[in-house]
């Protein structure tokens, strides 16, 4: 607890220092040189200070997001004993070849068919990326002639769509399931996977390709026209490049739910495991009983979350501008 | 003075079948996958499904039954009161956090490049392998980390009835930041510097400068994030999938979590229960409905009051 109080008032105080220094310093715009200006702290210090406690409880609250990470790859590495007597230190032996037993050993049942990693990544693979595929290019393809023409369909279907994201039905499932098992769609990823979404006109991530749809020119597609484009030529070739940055944010934002996702496989989809959810049924069905120890397990954990991880930071300036929900007055 | 009429341009037929041709799939998903599973599900509130999976009318008697429940405080009546208390715990304690933190980044504060980075780290490597390192952390390392502070009677969090809860609301908060954060302060972000530049130099503080120009500003993110957030109000079940896939103790659990139980079990038994989910569904539908446009409502009307 010591320590913690310790770490606690270091960071406050370096904090308060970085705001400090950021106040005070001058730069000089012919020289550039830097320089403090330390006349008059005084007076900013108490303005500082709650910024200060707010930056700390920040910075806390960031190391506690990290540390489960941490935690995770350290354990991960671990073996079985030193876990035990050992399990929030470093490791005494660094076994890396954990990973390798995970690849080999890491399998699920389901009915009479058996998942390697292998299996699970192809199935994580497809899902994560065919189903925002196909989504995006139903709701592109509303979004566009919804946007681009002035039909009175298309009106309809946008106060429609708006009132939809107003209306939450809830409780539906149940019929779903009723009906899925029915028509064959129940514990079918692949099919559901290339089945167009049920409300391609409505929704958030609609409403943001419909504006930037409906924010370009309409010059662009009459130029098209008049060299003698097709109205496909035109929607492909012509008006999607110019938003694809808004439908690649989008396709990145549900390429990472859906990689993680195991709820709809545990539901919809059980015979067919994709990584996340081979890895959480293995967790609460299967630990122990397989040959896998918890080290081993979290080491899988690890392996799962490196794709994600490294497509949201190489993405990550695209989010920052990208996503605004919303919009701001004036 | 002579009329003139101005006469609509026909839409050439070319271009009809094109929007047919693109209009047609999504539509027929639509009227299948929308309108006719929740006509369905419309139905099923009032009907039963017996041993043999014969449907048969029952009128109110499920809605009769899903309010007993909730007067008993048992089954879907108790997690739907359960999913109402800590909707509102988590909204009332979390909002006001993901403002102060998209505000922090937005200012430029120290470590705002670091927490931008981190708070979507739980939504990048995945809300469920947070939840079982946490999960595990708290089972065992945690319960090493107090017995070597002398605490040799710190409770399990995860499996004591008393703290369940608490750990459920506690972990949902914490792993909620992500895209909450990124929404405000991209909005916040989009504000006109010199807005704030020239409050500044009129005397403006942090305080002044945050509710009186950043907040009105950002007013129509904040509706949007609190009209579609009320959404789950009545469904709110927090990490219990998570932590406890069916085996979460049934004093804690949300209505969210309920359907999905529910479902889970299909064939002749499961099916009996179906009913009660759509009943449960059908009655949250119709309560959030008024809720969500009244919320609106005030939302715009507060709006005008702050301009």
């Amino acid at each position: 607890m010591i320590w913690f109080i310790l770490f606690c008032v270091l960071l406050f105080v370096a904090v308060l220092s970085l705001l400090v220094l950021k106040t005070v310093r001058v730069k000089n715009s012919y020289t550039g040189k830097v320089s403090f200006n330390f006349k008059g702290v005084h007076k900013i210090l108490p303005s500082k200070l709650l910024w200060a406690v707010i930056g700390t409880f920040i910075l806390i609250y960031c190391a506690s997001i990290l540390l489960p990470i941490v935690w995770m790859f350290l354990n991960s590495v671990k073996g079985d004993i030193d876990f035990e007597l050992n399990s929030y230190g470093f490791p005494k032996k660094w076994l890396f070849e954990n990973f390798a037993i995970v690849l080999q050993k890491f399998e699920i049942k389901t009915g009479a068919r058996s998942y390697g990693v292998f299996d699970m990544l192809f199935n994580s693979i497809i899902y994560s990326c065919g189903n925002p595929f196909v989504s995006l290019f139903w709701i592109y393809s509303m979004a566009y002639v919804m946007s681009r023409f002035k039909w009175l369909g298309g009106k309809i279907l946008y106060s429609l769509g708006v009132f939809l994201m107003l209306v939450s039905i809830t409780g539906s499932s149940a019929s779903t399931m009723i009906i899925y098992q029915k028509i064959g769609l129940y514990d079918n990823l692949y099919l559901n996977i290339i089945m167009p979404p049920s409300t391609a006109f409505s929704g958030m991530y609609f409403m943001i390709i419909y504006g930037a749809c409906k924010s370009i020119s309409m010059t662009y597609s009459e130029a098209a026209y008049i060299d003698g484009a097709n109205e496909y030529r035109v929607m492909f070739t012509v008006i999607l490049p110019m938003v694809l940055p808004t439908l690649c944010t989008i396709y990145v934002l549900t390429f990472l739910g859906l990689w993680n996702n195991y709820e709809s496989f545990l539901v919809w989809y059980p015979s067919t495991p994709n990584l996340a959810y081979g890895l959480y049924r293995f967790q609460y069905l299967n630990a122990g009983s397989e040959g896998l120890s918890t080290p081993q397990v979290l080491a899988g954990m690890f392996m799962v979350m490196i794709p994600s991880v490294l497509l949201y930071l190489a993405t990550q300036k695209i989010m920052k501008s990208n996503f605004v929900v919303g919009g701001l007055k004036g | 003075m002579e009329n003139i009429v101005i006469k609509k341009e026909k839409m050439p037929l070319k271009r009809k079948l094109f929007i047919a041709s693109i209009v047609t799939i999504p539509l027929l998903s639509f009227a299948f996958f929308y309108v006719y599973i929740n006509f369905n599900s419309f139905l099923l509130a009032f009907q039963k499904i017996d041993v043999n999976e014969n449907y048969s009318f029952v009128g109110f008697d499920n809605f009769k039954t899903f309010f007993d429940t909730i007067l008993t405080g048992s089954d879907a009546g108790l997690a739907f009161t359960n999913s109402l208390k800590n909707f509102w715990t988590t909204f009332l304690i979390s909002t006001p956090l993901y403002i102060l933190f998209a505000y922090y980044i937005a200012r430029k504060m120290p470590g705002e490049r670091l927490l931008f980075t981190v708070v979507m780290l739980p939504s990048a490597v995945s809300t469920f392998v947070y939840a079982l390192c946490y999960k595990k952390f708290v089972e065992v390392s945690l319960q090493d980390i107090m017995r070597s502070m002398g605490v040799f009677d710190f409770p399990q969090l995860i499996s004591h009835p008393d703290y369940c809860n608490f750990n459920n609301l506690f972990f949902s908060v914490w792993i909620s930041f992500g895209s909450n954060v990124l929404i405000f302060s991209n909005a916040m972000n989009a504000v006109d510097k010199e807005i704030l530049e020239s409050a500044m130099i009129d005397g403006a503080n942090d305080r002044v400068q945050f509710f009186g120009i950043v907040m009105p500003l950002i007013w129509p993110t904040f509706t949007t994030y609190c009209v579609t957030g009320l959404t789950g109000m009545f469904t709110w079940s927090g990490a219990l999938m998570t932590f406890y896939m069916y085996d979460a103790p049934r004093h804690i659990w949300g209505l969210g979590y309920y359907f999905t139980v529910t479902i889970k079990n299909t064939g002749s038994i499961g099916y009996m229960n179906y009913p009660m989910v759509a009943t449960a569904g059908l009655f949250v539908t119709i309560i959030s409905t008024p809720l969500v446009f009244g919320a609106k409502w005030v939302m715009n009307k507060l709006d005008k009051t702050i301009d």
